[in-house]
């Protein structure tokens, strides 16, 4: 049962006024003195049975009534047809658009399956189409002829994101319970499309209709990456793209790498349910930025095929060393290689020379010692963050200050441990430390330390006191080291991971190469120089936007990405790619749906649409029924 | 001249407006004879005033013989009256008495008549006593036909105070021993008591000779029960508390009570009681009617 105006539900808590008014009277009842109650106990005697049941019929009565009158402005009704109630039910149509469903035929099944659902609907009933990827954008009512709709039908295509219904089934359960309408999914059963942890109201039948023919062999482009995880200009980088088979026959295929203007072709044979990576022979060293396109040729499903890599190669690093003599440069001007081969070009200078250099021509700053900076300095160095620049910060002696950048380091004080302490756990998932192995910074030991809290950043490595030994800030500008390079505070320098966790450090913090991999439906936020109009080329077309300012620097946002390819912010390349996943195939066991609470029907099936002239009552005209006969009732007890 | 309209003074809300018994006493009697004039029982009143001839129907033991002898005629004496009457007022103070609903409660409207009665025997110069009960006989002042007896009584009718229980019947009993010699005995009470046990008290006094004459009072309300919503009530001398809903059960109530009064009216017309049923807002008049009604039954 459910209520078509639930909103007024709470109304019915109005039908409890005459108990409760029965019960005040009683309580509040007036006394009297009287000469004798010797005739009252025999009269009361005679006419008590028949008193309390006439109170009691008349409260019943009195309350039914009005519960029922109240209950029925909530208009109840059943899902099932009732002598005389019965009405066909209004429909919310959902249309799978994610680029799965334009496998072969698969679309314009969807379509004539949705126009047949939408004809099927008897005159004056009602119907919503919902598209999934753009749920609640419109369509947003329930509208009468359904035939309204097919027009629209026509006119949609498959959407290159991947099958997310949840937001499309919540919609439709806003608009099929308050009209009792039934909701019907017009999807290809992926098994990621329909949200395992979410069950449909018992009230309201969701029915997913299938329209995916038998498995097929499909294949697509997973990942495209660079070999070096950070390219830089003169070391010649190959590209790299992996591939998955989602189908159970073996793939044979060409795979054609497209890099800047070179072309390149590969077969590869992928097994069965498993993927395979090809490192393609085409280098690139130049320094700037380059796009690469890796294509797999072909299957029925094209969306999969295609993927792009932009990336940036740049030529030498500029890196701001300020030092102290308490903690001088020297381990690190040595493990940073400062000769004309080195990818850094560093420059050393006093932490009190700091205010006279403008940091904006450096790509980071290296703190070697926090408590060197002034507070003066430690602004500068804000700022220079909050222009794009980056930086690493290592702590030696303790600051005079404990909150450090706006609060984004704090310091807790120093920590001299007896003995040593060595790191206990490290994240190698990071950029930073993704080349290393936990063991690999574990034969280090730390002396001294500074004790710092996490403030928001992630944990990168953590010591055996529990301690924060490295800390990376969300924004990846900034990365801190509870530790410097002094043999006084850790014999890391002395280890074979000093140099790449440096190396890597810098190249994360200078943005070496990594150029965020878009999915369709995300926002590019690209950083420009200038406040002036940018040009926007896209897989589309040409746009140009002005710039916003953004956290005191100026960017552009291209908002929801509808295509997969290629866009030019002020000609720096962003790769924007299609959900890997929604290449899967594979269908969910049509059991597990039915376990959740979802009906399911192939479209390929002979028999009726089990949507079809399914129909349901409203119960309101009963409870007025009810409401008159109760009141009635209750004058008729009144009269006797 | 206009003659002054008197009767005003026996309503018993005007009455009770007076302050001291005894005023209200002489005020009603003195009301109450100066009416009796114009009034169609003329022949209650209490001193001689004419002969007139004999009329058949007349009752011959109301012959003046002397006359006859003298003059060989049938005459009449008119409103002579005898001076050997020995009255017990008997006033019920249980609790229920208090009960008023108007300007008069039962026991004041009791004392009131009772003085009034009081004040018209001794003016008769007949002898007459005041017994006060409750559940016991609270007060007994023996029967006088001295006028310095009025202050007694009046005295003890102004002491009367209600409250307690009551126990009509026994008391009745009581009371029927204690009076030896025989009178007229005029109850006044509500009677809220067995009627059956009641009745046969009443007899008791009529085995040992008495006249007996019943003003059973009751509020106006007590038969009206115009309550309009459900009501707790109280008796006033159990204290026993009652929930009920005066809609549904006052024509049951109403029907019950008027057989109530209809088994006292029968039971003392069986055994020859006078029985009058007032209400508190019954003129004074009405009763004094019946008490010389039973006077005159008595010669």
């Amino acid at each position: 049962m459910g209520f078509l105006a639930p909103s007024l539900l709470p109304l019915a808590a109005l039908a409890a006024i005459p108990v409760v008014i029965h019960i005040l009277s009683r309580l509040r009842l007036k006394r009297a003195e009287f000469p004798s109650l010797l005739l009252l106990t025999t009269v009361k005697r005679e006419r008590f049975s028949w008193l309390r049941l006439k109170e009691l019929l008349l409260l019943v009565f009195r309350t039914l009534a009005l519960l029922a009158l109240l209950l029925a402005l909530a208009r109840p009704y059943v899902r099932h047809r009732l002598p005389g109630l019965g009405r066909t039910n209004d429909l919310v149509v959902i249309l799978d658009d994610s680029y799965s469903m334009g496998r072969a035929s698969q679309w314009q099944r969807a379509l004539a399956v949705s126009r047949g659902l939408l004809s099927s609907l008897g005159p004056g009933r009602r119907a919503a189409l919902l598209v999934a990827s753009q749920a609640g954008l419109f369509n947003s009512s329930l509208l009468s002829p359904p035939s309204s709709f097919l027009p629209l039908l026509d006119s949609l295509r498959p959407s290159c994101t991947e099958a997310v219904l949840e937001p499309a089934l919540r919609r439709a359960m806003e608009l099929a319970e308050p009209a009792h309408a039934d909701i019907a999914v017009v999807t290809d059963l992926q098994v990621k499309a329909v949200p395992s942890d979410w069950r449909p109201p018992t009230d309201v039948p969701v029915t997913l209709v299938s329209v995916s023919g038998p498995n097929a062999n499909n294949a697509g482009v997973t990942r495209v990456y660079t070999e070096d995880r950070f390219p830089v200009a003169g070391q010649a980088t190959r590209i790299k793209a992996d591939f998955a088979n989602y189908g159970p026959h073996l793939a044979t295929r060409t795979a054609i790498l497209t890099l800047d203007d070179r072309r390149e072709e590969q077969a590869v044979t992928i097994k069965p349910h498993a993927s395979a990576t090809v490192t393609f022979e085409a280098v690139s060293a130049d320094s700037g930025y380059h796009v690469a396109e890796v294509e797999l040729r072909t299957d029925s499903l094209e969306a999969d095929n295609t993927r792009w890599l932009a990336f940036r190669q740049p030529r030498r690093i500029p890196v701001l060393v300020v030092e102290s003599p308490a903690v001088p440069a020297t381990y690190l001007a040595d493990a940073l290689g400062a000769d004309s081969s080195s990818v850094f070009s560093l420059t050393r200078i006093a932490a009190p020379e700091f205010g006279r250099y403008d940091p904006r021509r450096f790509s980071t700053v290296v703190v070697t010692d926090a408590a060197a900076l002034s507070r003066p300095d430690w602004t500068r160095l804000g700022f220079f963050l909050q222009s794009g620049g980056s930086a690493l910060v290592m702590f030696g002696n303790p600051p005079s200050d404990s909150l450090l950048l706006a609060g984004r380091i704090r310091f807790l004080g120093s920590a001299r441990p007896s003995g040593f302490v060595s790191v206990a756990s490290a994240d190698t998932t990071h950029p930073v430390l993704d080349i290393l192995k936990p063991a690999d910074l574990s034969v280090a030991r730390f002396f001294a330390h500074a004790r710092l809290e996490r403030a928001g950043g992630r944990v990168l490595a953590r010591l055996s006191d529990g301690e924060p030994l490295i800390v990376a800030a969300d924004d990846g500008r900034l990365v801190t080291w509870a530790f410097t390079v002094l043999p006084e505070f850790t014999d890391l320098v002395f280890k074979a991971a000093f140099v790449p966790l440096l190396h890597r450090t810098l190249l994360y913090l200078a943005g070496g190469g990594l150029v965020a991999d878009y999915l369709v439906g995300d926002t590019i936020r690209a950083p420009v120089v200038g406040a002036g109009p940018v040009a926007i080329s896209t897989p589309d077309g040409r746009v140009v936007m002005e710039p916003e300012m953004e956290a005191g620097r100026p960017e552009v946002a291209v908002a929801r990405t509808g295509l997969p390819g290629i866009y030019r912010v002020d000609e720096r390349p962003y790769a924007v790619n299609v959900f890997a996943a929604e290449g899967d195939l594979t269908q969910v066991p049509t059991g597990k749906l039915e376990k959740l609470g979802y009906r399911v029907w192939s479209a390929s099936d002979s028999r009726q649409s089990p949507i079809a002239n399914r129909q349901s009552s409203d119960l309101s005209p009963v409870l007025l029924w009810i409401a008159a006969l109760a009141f009635a009732a209750e004058l008729l007890l009144l009269a006797l | 001249m206009p003659v002054p309209d008197t009767t005003r003074f026996l309503k018993p809300e005007v009455v009770a407006k007076l302050k001291g018994i005894d005023l209200k006493a002489r005020l009603v009697v003195e009301g109450f004879l100066a009416g009796l004039h114009r009034s169609p029982y003329k022949g209650f009143s209490v001193e001689f005033t004419e002969h007139r001839p004999y009329m058949p129907g007349d009752e011959p033991k109301r012959i003046d013989w002397k006359v006859y002898a003298k003059t060989d005629r049938f005459v009449v004496r008119e409103y002579e009256e005898e001076t050997n009457l020995r009255a017990y007022l008997v006033l019920d103070a249980s609790g229920s008495m208090a009960y008023s609903t108007g300007e008069v409660s039962k026991l004041e409207y009791a004392g009131m008549l009772a003085a009034s009665l009081a004040y018209l025997l001794l003016h008769q110069r007949d002898s007459a006593g005041l017994i006060t009960f409750t559940d016991k006989i609270d007060a007994y002042v023996p029967p006088r036909s001295t006028p310095a007896h009025l202050n007694a009584l009046l005295r003890q009718l102004a002491a009367a105070r209600s409250g307690g229980d009551t126990n009509i019947a026994g008391t009745f009993h009581q009371l029927a021993e204690r009076v030896k010699r025989r009178g007229l005995v005029i109850i006044m009470s509500d009677l809220w008591d067995d009627p059956k046990a009641v009745l046969t008290a009443l007899r008791h006094f009529r085995h040992k000779k008495h006249e007996v004459l019943v003003f059973h009072i009751q509020d106006p309300n007590e038969r009206e029960f115009a309550f309009r919503n459900p009501v707790v009530l109280k008796d006033m001398e159990t204290g026993r508390e009652m929930t009920v809903d005066p809609r549904v059960l006052r024509e049951q109530y109403q029907k019950d009570f008027d057989g109530f009064f209809a088994t006292f009216e029968r039971g003392c017309r069986e055994a020859a009681i006078d029985y009058h049923r007032v209400t508190t807002d019954t003129p004074f008049d009405r009763a004094l009617f019946s008490y010389l009604e039973r006077r005159s039954k008595m010669r």
